[in-house]
């Protein structure tokens, strides 16, 4: 039983999802895009004990301030404090990646599994509807989504969950589509499992990691989209701060007080950088287990 | 139920066609597999041989396949007629499988015990507990060291011939009455392979195990087969106990494919390949569908497809011809004109 001689300590640990923690904190992007999330989601979920300020408090004699002790990013055209509209909106943008691409991923990949598994005429009428989806330009869609249903935050919210189901039930379709024919698939079925349960198991297991980096990258386009809806006020509605908002209103300032759309702009920047840099790192954190296995054999 | 069964083969495929599209894999095939029986089919790549198999636990997705006549009938009941309810309920609690290539089939993001307990928990008659207690009496009974610690491991963190043992060891865990396995030891390198074999021989005894074993492997089915199916071109083309097909095969095709399997201690006969390929399935010829590379064909091979008769006790051959009529030579291979 010469075979059966060595097997090699797990590096590190047990668990697959603790050694994808592990390789992407020793990325110095991975490290530095983790707790820079880490500190947006902690402004947005600890907004209220942050904020210096009320961000709706309007101070008539405190208008277009630059940055001070007082206020430490200045104040905006009605005197309302930039640091807690800025901490405020944070919220906003959480609640994109949350629940848009929370509900964009689940219905996205959960049809586009279906799709590429089941084939045949569903997977006709199913990708038809999202090849209709997609021809559209994605602020387009949203424009017209969040024009048909009214400008609001929820309805913003809405409008980005379903510009972006298509793309990820593509992505899910494409996997299913070749996982389908994989030999461990077959011998799922060759013990019995029924159909469901290899969607939900095996295939929705190994759709998880290019999911969750391709969610990364769409994330940042989905802030971006509620952005320029929140811009054209269409998102979230005054007096709720939102970046795009801000950057909207400050722009009408920009001769006399340019941080007003430079600070959410910069905001904005930053947090799709770190998206971006988490995406680049987790694609590499998850990818590691293949190159291992390569290694192996 | 059981009375009424009793004698009767445990698996009877009866004039069974596979067809993908215009293709026809498997044509007509009937054979029977007794209670504790090794029956060996053999056969080249293409000859349907897993295609065959796959069709007995339906595996094949229909379409593009489908099954345009013939019976699978197991303990009694055809198969090709369950709904898929109940034929999943056959699937790897009655009937279980073995796949060729275990680093393909072993799902690389699951740990080793979710696989195997995976089996068990599927057929919902145990719970987490009892499975991971199943699992581990899978895993160590197919020789796995440590099997406790084997759970938390992944697929690629093991050889390849443990891999394949944990394939055996999820087979075997809900104690199938027939094994399919479909050229378990085809990826694997030598030492292993017969390792992997003698491991087969033995769970197949100690728990009286009735299995198909499929392969393109003369010398394994030599040791593990009582009898051996023939199959070409989708053509059950021999049949008989594993002995007398070796010694007297009564079809050319078996006589080239023994001449074409190394046999240890034998440097005397050079090996000599089958020159030619398979006939196309798609528009096979009338004839014989071995004629066009037999090189013992005459007219007829070519006008008329044989019927597989009965050429001796329990030895069916599909072949016009005699064996004294055989071509026989010992020299490196011609093409047949």
């Amino acid at each position: 039983m010469t075979d059966t001689a060595g097997v090699e300590p797990t590096a590190g640990g047990r668990s697959e999802t603790w050694r994808a923690w592990r390789r992407l904190l020793a990325n110095p992007f991975g490290l530095i895009s983790v707790i820079g999330l880490g500190i947006l989601v902690l402004a947005a979920l600890f907004a209220p004990i942050l904020a210096p300020y009320d961000p709706t408090a309007i101070n008539l004699r405190a208008i277009l301030q630059p940055p001070s002790a007082a206020h430490w990013l200045g104040t905006d055209e009605i005197g309302r404090d930039m640091l807690s509209r800025l901490i405020y909106a944070t919220r906003v943008a959480v609640l994109v990646v949350v629940i848009s691409i929370g509900v964009s991923i689940v219905i996205g990949t959960l049809i586009g599994m279906i799709s590429g598994y089941v084939g045949g005429w569903v997977d006709s009428v199913i990708m038809r509807i999202t090849d209709g989806l997609l021809a559209f330009p994605t602020l387009i869609l949203a424009l017209g989504i969040v024009a048909a249903l009214g400008p609001s935050l929820w309805n913003a919210l809405i409008a980005i969950a379903i510009i972006n189901v298509p793309n990820f039930a593509r992505l899910a379709r494409g996997e299913a589509m070749v996982l389908r024919k994989a030999e461990f698939v077959q011998a799922s079925r060759a013990i019995g499992m029924p159909t469901w349960q290899i969607l939900l198991g095996p295939i929705r297991r190994h759709l998880t990691a290019t999911v969750l980096v391709y969610a990364t990258l769409k994330a940042s386009v989905a802030i971006i989209t509620e952005a320029s809806l929140s811009f054209l006020g269409l998102g979230a509605q005054p007096p709720t701060p939102t970046w795009g908002g801000m950057i909207a209103t400050g722009l009408a300032q920009m001769n006399r007080a340019w941080w007003l759309a430079f600070i959410p702009g910069m905001a904005l920047f930053i947090t799709v950088l770190l998206l971006n840099f988490c995406g680049d790192a987790l694609r590499d954190a998850l990818d590691t287990k293949l190159s291992d296995r390569e290694r192996d054999s | 139920m059981t009375a009424a069964l009793a004698g009767r083969p445990l698996l009877e495929v009866r004039d069974l066609t596979v067809r993908f599209g215009p293709l026809t894999a498997v044509n007509a095939v009937s054979f029977s597999v007794e209670r504790g029986e090794t029956v060996g089919i053999v056969g080249e790549s293409g000859s349907g041989k897993t295609a065959l198999a796959h069709a007995v636990m339906r595996l094949h997705d229909t379409p593009p396949a489908s099954y345009p006549s013939g019976e699978v009938i197991f303990e009694g009941r055809d198969l090709l007629r369950l709904d898929e309810r109940d034929m999943r309920a056959v699937r790897g609690a009655d009937i279980a499988m073995i796949f060729q290539d275990p680093m393909a089939s072993l799902n690389p993001v699951f740990t080793i015990g979710d696989q195997v307990a995976e089996a068990v928990l599927t057929h919902g008659r145990d719970g987490k507990e009892g499975a991971r207690r199943r699992t581990v009496d899978a895993l160590a009974e197919t020789g796995l060291p440590d099997p406790e610690r084997l759970l938390d491991k992944y697929p690629h963190e093991l050889s390849g011939g443990m891999q394949q043992r944990v394939m055996i060891a999820m087979a075997l865990v809900m104690r199938p009455t027939l094994l399919i396995a479909d050229e378990p030891t085809t990826a694997l390198d030598v030492t292993i392979q017969a390792q992997v074999l003698s491991l087969l021989d033995d769970l197949r005894r100690r728990h009286d195990m009735t299995v198909l074993f499929i392969t393109h492997d003369l010398g394994a089915l030599a040791r593990l087969a009582d009898r051996v199916l023939v199959m070409y071109a989708g053509h059950a083309v021999e049949l008989g106990a594993a002995q007398t097909v070796y010694r007297a095969p009564r079809m050319p095709y078996t006589v080239d494919l023994l001449a074409a399997t190394p046999r240890p201690g034998d440097r005397a006969h050079p090996l000599r390949p089958i020159p030619g390929a398979m006939p196309d399935l798609i528009n096979p010829p009338r004839g014989c569908p071995f004629a066009p590379r037999c090189r013992s064909a005459r007219d007829i091979c070519h006008r008329t497809k044989p019927a597989l008769e009965q050429k001796a006790d329990g030895h069916w051959a599909r072949c016009h011809l005699e064996p004294d009529e055989f071509v026989r030579s010992e020299s490196p291979a011609e093409m047949p004109a």
